[in-house]
C-alpha cells in the first residue's frame, strides 16, 4: 500500500517542517496574496506507478481577484485537511480495540465515526474521503446483529488506504499554505489529488470486497471475534 | 430566513454555517444534539426553518421531527433533514415524519442556500395547490 500511495513532492519547501503547524482560517487569509510562476515551487503530483504527472499544479492563474467565500472555504479545508491524521487514529483505536461492552454492538463507535466523516470529507471537497468512510459504514452497519465480521487483514488494507489519503491531503494543504497557492491553483490541486486517490481506491475496493467475502464464507483463523 | 440547524458534527456545523450565513445571508441558531434543539424551541420559536442532522446523541433527527410535527406550537416550522444517511428507506422515513425535504451529505457549501430555498419554494408552491 505504501509503495502505491499518493504523495505529494514539493522539491523547493520541506513539507516536514510544516508538520505540526496548525493554520487557522484567518491567518490563511491574511497571509493570502496571489502567486506569480516562479513561486510556485515544485508541486508535483506522483501516480499510481510512482511517475511523475508532469505539470506543476499552478497555471499562473493568480492575477484574478480571488472570491472571499472561495478563500474562506479554501482555510476550511485546510483546516479539515490538517485533522484528517487525527481522524484516522480515532478510527485506527476504534477499529483494533477489543469489545467488551456485550450489550452495544462491536464498532458502534467506529460506525459512528465514519458515518461522520462520510459526511464531511465530500463536503470540504476530499470525496475519496467520504467513499471511502461511506463504504465501511455500510460494512459496519450490517454488523448490527453481534458477530464481527472484519477480518484484520480487511481492517488493516482499509485504513491503510484511509491512512494514505489522510497524509496525502494533509500534506497538499500545507504545501499549498506553505507556497502559498492561489485559489484556483488549491482547487485544481486538490482535485488532482482526490481524483488520483479515487482510482486508488476502485482497485482497493475490490481487493477489500474479496477480503470481505472470504472471511464471512470461511473460518477465517484471522477473523476477529466480538467479545 | 431565521435557521435552525442542529449539527453534531463540529466540521460540518462549522461549513454549514459559513455557507448559510456567508453565502445565503441568513441568521443561523445552532445547536449539538437533539435535546439542545429542544430546548432552544423551548424558549423561542421564532424560526423559518429547521436544519435536522439525523445521527445525534441523545435524541436523533428523527425523533426529533417527530416531536416537532407533533407539538402544535413547533408543527409549522418547516423542517429539512441535511444527513449522511442516504438510503432509500431513510430517506422516505425523514418525509413521512412531515419533513419537506432531505439533502444528502456530502452537500456543496456553494449551493447549500439553493437547494433549501428550492425545497422551501417547492414547499410552499405545493401548500398553495393543495
Amino acid at each position: 500500500m505504501r509503495a502505491r500511495q499518493h504523495s505529494v513532492r514539493n522539491q523547493s519547501v520541506n513539507i516536514d517542517s510544516a508538520l505540526g503547524k496548525s493554520y487557522p482560517a484567518q491567518q490563511i487569509i491574511k497571509k493570502y496574496r496571489p502567486l506569480d510562476e516562479t513561486s510556485l515551487g515544485g508541486l508535483h503530483f506522483m501516480n499510481t506507478d510512482g511517475n511523475n504527472s508532469g505539470n506543476n499544479c499552478g497555471n499562473n492563474s493568480g492575477s484574478s481577484a480571488p472570491n472571499p467565500i472561495d478563500l474562506e472555504i479554501m482555510a476550511l479545508q485546510y483546516e479539515y485537511a490538517a485533522q484528517l491524521p487525527a481522524k484516522h487514529s480515532e478510527l485506527k483505536a476504534l477499529l483494533l480495540t477489543e469489545h467488551k461492552e456485550a450489550a452495544r454492538p462491536p464498532n458502534a463507535d467506529a460506525m459512528r465515526l465514519c458515518h461522520k466523516i462520510a459526511g464531511s470529507g465530500g463536503t470540504y471537497g476530499f470525496k475519496t474521503i467520504t467513499d471511502a468512510c461511506r463504504y465501511l459504514e455500510n460494512i459496519l452497519q450490517k454488523n448490527n446483529a453481534g458477530s464481527n465480521i472484519l477480518c484484520a487483514t480487511f481492517t488493516e488494507r482499509w485504513l491503510a488506504y484511509f491512512g494514505a489519503c489522510a497524509e496525502t491531503f494533509n500534506k497538499l494543504a500545507k504545501a499549498a499554505v506553505t507556497n502559498q497557492l492561489h485559489i484556483q491553483e488549491w482547487k485544481l490541486a486538490l482535485t488532482r489529488a482526490d481524483n488520483a486517490l479515487h482510482k486508488v481506491w476502485l482497485s482497493e475496493q475490490q481487493a477489500l470486497n474479496l477480503l470481505l467475502q472470504k472471511s464471512i464464507n470461511s473460518d477465517n483463523p484471522d477473523t476477529r471475534k466480538a467479545a | 430566513m431565521n435557521i435552525l440547524l442542529a449539527e453534531d458534527d463540529m466540521d460540518i456545523r462549522q461549513v454549514a454555517v459559513m455557507s448559510l450565513t456567508r453565502i445565503g445571508h441568513h441568521v443561523v441558531t445552532t445547536a449539538s444534539n437533539g435535546e439542545e434543539i429542544l430546548d432552544i424551541l423551548k424558549q423561542s420559536k421564532d424560526f423559518d426553518l429547521i436544519l435536522l442532522d439525523v445521527m445525534m446523541p441523545m435524541i436523533d433527527g428523527f425523533e426529533v421531527c417527530r416531536r416537532l410535527k407533533a407539538d402544535p406550537t413547533t408543527t409549522g416550522i418547516p423542517v429539512i433533514f441535511l444527513t449522511a444517511k442516504a438510503q432509500t428507506h431513510e430517506h422516505q422515513l425523514g418525509l413521512s415524519l412531515g419533513a419537506i425535504g432531505y439533502i444528502i451529505k456530502p452537500f456543496d457549501p456553494m449551493i447549500l442556500s439553493k437547494q433549501i430555498l428550492s425545497i422551501v419554494e417547492s414547499a410552499t408552491h405545493e401548500a398553495e395547490q393543495s
